[in-house]
């Protein structure tokens, strides 16, 4: 929270500032992205400059995924690496608009990184940060270039850094009955890609635990589906519990402790939570309708559902602590609204939603006030926060060169802006985006 | 009269899967025959010597007919319904073939099955799995309804994982929106 304040205040405070670059539309809650220069890292030989490179490219990517900055040509450079590395010449960067300026040094020895990395503030003329980071073998070079991506974003937002976090989807071989389904796991921008599981058995929508150290999903086993809850590091995989019906639609709550998920009978779908540490459950709804894609708020004193109760699905919100009070419809819109996922911050919650044959991903405050749709497509499903509440990644199906149908991940900035493909080496869905994980 | 005419058309091929066996198969010897069905036939082969590996080898590709045979029944009663787009209740010509699927299960009560739901594409993922068991417990309840016992139909839902039909539009969508019964084996 007070980092959130921080930002605000932050944002506010540029914004007085005409000098700054970082205007706010109020209305449209668009940002203007800050103009950064990232100066590639100085080094001595051929090897070290093409790390240099690298870890640029990849500071480069994190920052501009972010929404919140314009990375500036290096063309429009004015003063060398070498010379910025030691001060920059603050009027020259004024010139091309830089409001922040990365330099640093990088040495290889004996097969370790040592990396030496300053964050300006031009228009303060202030050196921010002054850091090094050293005893990284050569081929953690990408881990690398995602601490310092983070600490240049903490430094500049107040807000903690999201570029070490996993993605875990279901990657897609095949098509129609025949499409084998994988889980599979990357770093939040496409890279590190691992398979999980061997594709005999039909996986869907894998989930993070918020330590980062498990998921749980939905697996087809002996003609039943269930919640199985995975570790990532021992692969050792169990059932949640020997239910009657079908498990379904899982979510961790915030504190890891407990797996909400729908459950059948008769037909119904009814929400359930089971308590891992206690091994014991108990029922949220209990009506004949359709209740399901349940989801946490961030400090899990409440759930938002979705549910056909009404009719149409909309999507209701119901306290589960204390005494559960009768669900709240949030959403009154036409079309059918499902799948809601909770922003970290608390402050909206993204949904799929679909009208007229059309699908959109949208957001809603948790008043029910504000609905506003961000991406259209056919079948786009799934929306997943990035760890800041800023971006979302979801799926969609798109058409191929040849025409035929595939499913891609995508990330959407929540202005609505920068919706952009999440390159992935087979056909992917369900993606969950994890959380930070510490260093 | 039913059970009779069945059990005439079983003998048939029993006998017809014995000559083909008999005229086709010479070639293959009987070390052969044991390396490759090993799964199946485990119990009796152990106990039987080669020239009796071929009466196990009968039994076996007796039963799958038998087995093939109640699929290709099913399959002419009708082993699907059909649904309308975000609909549980199947529609109204769906009625005679479940009728049809009672009748079959009443006469072949050692018979276990199962009802797979399915919906189309145009649904979110969770909602699909909640909707297709929907469809498939209201296919249950009218055969429960019809006198089959409730204990030898399960139900599972596929949602929109395993469309029978990829093509994108209404025709191919109504093949998608069922409710399939298939035997237990």
């Amino acid at each position: 929270m007070k980092k959130i304040l921080l930002l605000i205040f932050y944002i506010i405070n540029i914004y007085v500032n005409p000098l700054s670059g970082l205007e706010i539309d109020v209305t449209e809650g668009k940002i203007e992205p800050l103009p950064i220069a990232v100066v590639k890292f100085n080094s001595q030989d051929a090897t070290e400059e093409d790390y240099s490179l690298k870890i640029n490219t990849i500071i480069s990517n994190n920052l501009r995924n972010t929404g919140l900055f314009k990375i500036l040509s290096e063309k429009s450079f004015l003063q060398s690496e070498n010379e910025v590395f030691l001060q920059p010449l603050f009027s020259d960067w004024r010139l091309i608009d830089a409001n922040f300026l990365i330099s640093g040094e990088i040495f290889i020895n004996n097969r370790l990184l040592k990396i030496n990395f300053k964050l300006w503030d031009i228009y303060q003329e202030k050196l921010v940060v002054n850091k090094n980071i050293s005893g990284i073998s050569e081929s953690d070079w990408r881990t690398s270039s995602h601490i310092i991506s983070n600490i240049i974003y903490e430094n500049i937002t107040g807000e903690k850094g999201y570029f070490d976090t996993k993605v875990v989807y279901v990657a897609e071989e095949g098509d129609g009955a025949e499409k084998s389904r994988k889980l599979a796991i990357m770093d939040y921008d496409g890279n590190n890609h691992k398979i999980l599981t061997d594709g005999k058995d039909l996986v869907l929508t894998p989930r993070f635990s918020p330590d980062g150290k498990n998921i749980v999903f939905l697996q087809y086993k002996n003609n039943k589906a269930s919640v199985y809850l995975m570790n990532l590091k021992s692969k050792n995989t169990k059932i949640l519990g020997n239910y009657l019906g079908m498990s379904f639609a899982p979510r961790f709550s915030p504190n890891g402790k407990k797996i909400i998920f729908s459950l059948t009978s008769r037909g119904q779908s009814n929400i359930f939570i089971q308590d891992l540490e206690k091994n014991k459950n108990f029922q949220v709804t209990n009506n004949k309708y359709i209740n399901t894609s349940p989801y946490f708020s961030p400090n899990g004193k409440k759930i938002v559902f979705s549910s056909d109760r009404a009719g149409k699905q909309n999507l209701y919100i119901k306290k589960v602590v204390n005494n559960f009070k009768k669900a709240e419809r949030i959403t009154y819109g036409k079309g059918n609204y499902a799948t809601p996922v909770w922003s970290p911050r608390g402050d909206y919650i993204a949904f799929t939603k679909s009208y007229k044959k059309k699908f959109y991903i949208g957001l809603i405050k948790a008043n029910g006030k504000g609905e506003r749709l961000i991406s259209e497509g056919y079948l786009a499903d799934g929306p997943t926060w990035s760890p800041n509440g800023r971006t979302l990644a979801f799926y969609k199906i798109v058409k191929d060169q040849n025409n035929q149908n595939k499913s891609k991940l995508f990330t959407i900035d929540i202005t609505g802006n920068l919706e952009k493909e999440l390159v992935t080496p087979y056909q992917a869905s369900d993606p969950d985006w994890g959380p930070s994980i510490k260093y | 009269m039913f059970l009779i005419k069945k059990y005439l058309y079983l003998i048939l091929v029993i006998v017809l899967a014995s000559c083909t066996e008999n005229t086709k198969n010479i070639p293959i010897t009987g070390a052969d025959v044991t390396s490759d069905n090993n799964s199946e036939d485990t119990t009796i082969k152990n106990q039987d010597d080669s020239s009796e590996i071929k009466v196990s080898d009968n039994a076996s590709e007796n039963k799958k007919s038998m087995e093939e045979i109640l699929i290709e029944e099913l399959i002419e009663v009708g082993d699907r319904v059909f649904f309308d787009y975000d609909e549980s209740r199947f529609k109204n010509e769906g009625v005679e073939t479940l009728k049809r699927q009672a009748r079959f299960l009443l006469n072949n009560k050692d018979l276990t099955v199962r009802i797979e739901g399915h919906c189309d594409q145009r649904g979110t993922r969770e909602y699909n799995l909640a909707l297709g068991e929907r469809r498939a417990f209201s296919v249950k309840s009218f055969l429960v309804s019809l006198g089959v016992e409730e204990s030898r139909i399960s139900v599972i839902s596929y949602g929109k994982e395993k469309p029978q039909s990829l093509n994108e539009n209404e025709a191919s969508w109504a093949q998608n929106r069922t409710a399939i019964t298939v035997i237990n084996q």
